[in-house]
């Protein structure tokens, strides 16, 4: 009895951690509002225009209003669902730890008692809050002015699943950044990774396009399960898997990339401290 | 003379440290690599579902493609960390130290940071660039071809230009990094043709944010469409713009100089 | 020869109150408070001088450096230094200027300091034969000659000053402005580098303004020291003065058991402040007047532990600022 309450205790020492930087995170996002609008304008707003544009141009030269089974409205639904839930699972995309690694500021944190993993969570969802808002926010718009492609089912449902990838990103890339216990320079992979996620998450065009021998790859990689599948099911498409499938797939790359995560962390973190400061 | 000696040191530099940071070299080719190959299968997948994009054939498409890959090569090798610096130092005061040298500071901050990673990566756009060529379906002269590399390499110091007036208003805000991702997500504006923009996006960034200028006029001069309206509007544009941010790095460092105790 | 008169310096910076309410006002509407980092300062130094200059945080010492050396615009008043007007930053003057500052870096990081030596050689056109003299020079006086081939990043901290020092030196500058040089040192470090200026002030007569936290520096660098307060100069002039005018006090420390409600009574008979924790009791006090009151206090009181100290230099700095604060 007195064990488990300990442990619950442990736990909500844990779960305060989180919300703590979580906060943190979400007011230096406030702070600096302007660039952040005028990022969120640009590096959302006008790539979906632009791939709207480009979508347009293609149905006008090819004189069709529908393309493997896509208006151009549903598309214009479709890379604005994409594109944000893709940056809310990049979130604070790379170096976030890498710099604590290279210059230093890990060391206040091996000090704290409390773990980093946890701490950079915290971070790491706090950046996705805004994401995930703008989201949120676009659903609502265009429930009210354009009517219910969306229902509210299918997009509780698929929010969960995005929530499941985010927590998945950020094992991997956090195992990547770990990388720079031995490397100097580890943007690179990250921007490998990232330009990998997007073209098999149909970041840049819907993977129904792709050639059916590419698509029955990409099957077999995490990169479709991670937001496209969940964003079929967001936009009503029929989706090959079910939503408790995709989850189960998810929590098992989740379980993967923990111990990964763990892996790399002991060998990193030992190699940290055996060289000195 | 005395400057391309100076700069002749920043190369020789990168070159030395890149020696110690192997793995590194190695990430930057495969990701490059990564990189540039998804692009232009990116564009196959689309070709196999229209003829045409933006009024653009394959070929066209593909040799513009190759065209980006130049460009972020030669990019990524003189200006891109250049480039990521520049609000670190201004907002650091490495400032400081530049300021009293015998020597232009806009110039070191802006070639200081030579990459050789991404050297290698430079003769893989090389490559690609010349096997486009011998794809596309148009007659050119040398002449125009030399005429096109030039405004690709004017619209690398471009692009660079406008990563500069995307961090120069740290001189006035002192936010950490000022705007400096905005056009790094925008370039879908870069990389597609511009046949799609509408008038709208065309005028803003012909004349606003002239990253048209960039790819897009210089490779609509060697489709041989309104050439002669591409190449002057490419090299007025370009001096113009050039001359605006001149003028604001003035004025910021006068701001610092006054600002600042 | 470096001329200042009537130099002031003032800057805005905006007002930041707590709160979203403000914050949001700020956005519209910002409003700026004028700080004064200089206030009406004139300073004189000639060839081969050499100027301590001392005051806490936020005096305006380096602001002074910074206008100096044409990294910031002044407000009013006239700046010459060597007939320029450094905040033209003409580079006939700035061939001659060198700027250190102990806690910002110029050797890059990631090579051997050599290197970056060749770039300075290029960036102020140093002629090859002058340039290898004077780093063998200057290498074997500060004993990093078998440094010169590694990495920055793995020197020790002593090292890379001393290789920092170096790089500032090469071009044989006629203005040299320290800012902090020994900062962070080990007291070895601090001590090699303080007896390398030395030596080198004799040598090649340049002006040098030096600023330090640690008063050894001052001590024994600069017969010549400025204090700095809020942007004034409140004091310019030879450092025996100011020690002499100071240093004939003696600090006077004992303690005291019983009987403590007579000694404020004691003290300030005779017009002195003391300073009292628990039963450990210090006095300042002039050494005329030292046996004086001795006497008397070992009459009347029982004390022990009795001990008295001449003054130094930290504590006669820290008289002058907090006695300038008391007019």
């Amino acid at each position: 009895m007195i064990l488990l309450l300990n442990h619950i205790l442990a736990m909500k020492k844990q779960i305060n951690i989180f919300l703590h930087s979580l906060g943190i995170e979400l007011r230096k996002t406030f702070m600096y509002k302007i660039e952040f609008w005028v990022s969120f304008f640009a590096t959302t707003c006008i790539p979906v225009l632009v791939s709207y544009l480009m979508w347009k141009s293609i149905y006008a030269h090819n004189n069709v209003s529908e393309m493997n089974g896509y208006t151009l409205s549903e598309l214009v639904l479709y890379y604005f669902c994409i594109h944000l839930s893709w940056k809310a699972i990049f979130s604070k995309g790379s170096g976030y730890i890498a710099r604590d690694i290279y210059y230093g500021g890990l060391n206040k944190y091996i000090v704290y008692p409390v773990s980093y993993l946890n701490f950079k969570f915290g971070e790491y969802i706090g950046k996705s809050v805004f994401y995930f808002l703008n989201l949120i926010l676009f659903i609502i718009a265009h429930y009210m002015f354009l009517g219910n492609e969306v229902t509210f089912f299918n997009f509780l449902s698929s929010f969960l699943l995005i929530l499941l990838s985010t927590l998945t990103f950020y094992l991997v890339s956090s195992s990547i950044e770990y990388l720079s216990f031995w490397v100097d320079n580890i943007w690179s992979l990250a921007v490998m990774l990232r330009s990998m996620v997007a073209f098999g998450g149909g970041v840049l065009v819907p993977l129904s396009f792709y050639p059916e021998s590419l698509q029955n790859f990409l099957h077999f990689t995490p990169f479709p399960y991670l937001f496209y599948y969940p964003v079929q099911i967001m936009i009503g498409k029929k989706s090959p898997y079910s939503v408790l499938t995709i989850a189960s797939i998810l929590s098992l790359w989740i379980i993967l990339s923990y111990l990964l995560n763990r892996f790399v962390w002991k060998k990193g973190s030992y190699k940290y401290s055996g060289v000195g400061i | 003379m005395r400057y391309l000696k100076l700069y002749a040191h920043f190369v020789r530099f990168s070159f030395t440290k890149a020696l110690q940071f192997r793995l590194d070299f190695t990430f930057r080719i495969v990701m490059d690599l990564v990189f540039h190959t998804l692009n232009l299968i990116f564009f196959k997948i689309l070709f196999n579902h229209t003829d045409a994009i933006g009024g653009w054939d394959e070929s066209q498409v593909t040799l513009f493609v190759a065209s980006f890959i130049l460009f972020d090569g030669i990019y990524m090798t003189i200006f891109a960390s250049n480039a990521w610096w520049f609000p670190e130092h201004i907002n650091k005061g490495e400032l400081d130290l530049y300021l009293t040298k015998p020597v232009s500071p806009l110039f070191i901050f802006s070639l200081k940071e030579f990459a050789a990673n991404s050297f290698v990566n430079l003769f893989f756009g090389i490559g690609i660039f010349t096997w486009a060529l011998t794809q596309v379906e148009f007659s050119f002269s040398i002449f125009s071809l030399l005429i096109y590399v030039f405004l690709i390499i004017n619209g690398t110091t471009l692009f660079y230009l406008m990563q500069t007036l995307m961090t120069l208003p740290v001189f006035w805000t002192q936010s950490p990094r000022g705007f400096d991702l905005v056009l790094h997500g925008m370039d879908p504006i870069l990389k597609y043709p511009m046949g799609v923009q509408n008038q709208a996006l065309r005028v803003i960034f012909t004349f606003l944010l002239p990253m048209n200028l960039v790819l897009a006029l210089p490779a609509k001069f060697f489709f041989g469409e309104d050439v002669l309206t591409s190449l002057v509007l490419t090299l007025l544009i370009s001096i113009l713009f050039w001359s605006f941010i001149l003028f604001l790095w003035t004025r910021g460092l006068k701001r610092y100089s006054s600002a600042s105790s | 020869m470096i001329k200042i008169s009537n130099l002031s310096k003032t800057f805005q910076v905006p007002k930041k109150e707590p709160g979203l309410k403000n914050a949001i006002k700020a956005l519209l509407k910002r409003e700026y408070i004028t700080k004064n980092a200089l206030n009406n300062l004139s300073l004189e130094l000639k060839e081969g001088e050499i100027l301590g200059l001392v005051g806490a945080n936020g005096a305006g010492k380096t602001t002074l450096v910074k206008i100096l050396s044409g990294i910031i615009s002044k407000t009013s008043g006239d700046v010459s230094v060597l007939g320029f007007d450094p905040w033209e930053r003409k580079n006939a003057y700035r061939r001659q200027l060198s700027l250190i500052m102990g806690q910002k870096a110029q050797l890059w990081w990631d090579l051997p300091a050599h290197d970056s030596y060749l770039l300075l050689k290029e960036i102020y056109q140093i002629p090859t034969k002058k340039f290898n003299d004077n780093l063998k020079l200057l290498t074997e006086k500060l004993f990093v000659t078998n440094q010169l081939n590694i990495p920055v990043r793995k020197l020790s901290l002593g090292e890379r000053m001393k290789m920092e020092l170096v790089a500032a030196l090469l071009h044989d500058p006629k203005v040299i402005f320290l800012d902090e040089p020994t900062i962070g040192l080990d007291l070895l470090s601090q001590k090699a580098i303080r007896s390398f200026l030395r030596v080198y002030m004799k040598e090649k007569n340049p002006i040098m303004i030096l600023t330090s936290h640690y008063m050894q520096d001052i001590e024994e660098l600069c017969p010549r020291l400025a204090l700095m307060k809020a942007g004034e100069m409140i004091y310019d002039g030879p450092l025996n003065e100011i020690m002499n005018k100071s240093g004939a006090l003696r600090t006077l420390s004992f303690d005291i058991d019983h009987q403590r409600s007579g000694l404020d009574d004691f003290f300030q008979k005779r017009e002195l402040k003391m300073n009292c924790s628990e039963n450990k009791v210090s006095v300042q006090i002039h050494k005329d007047q030292l046996s004086q009151t001795l006497k008397s206090l070992l009459n009347t009181f029982e004390i022990s532990n009795l001990s008295t100290t001449r003054i130094d230099i930290d504590s006669v700095i820290e008289s002058y600022l907090s006695y300038e604060k008391a007019n």
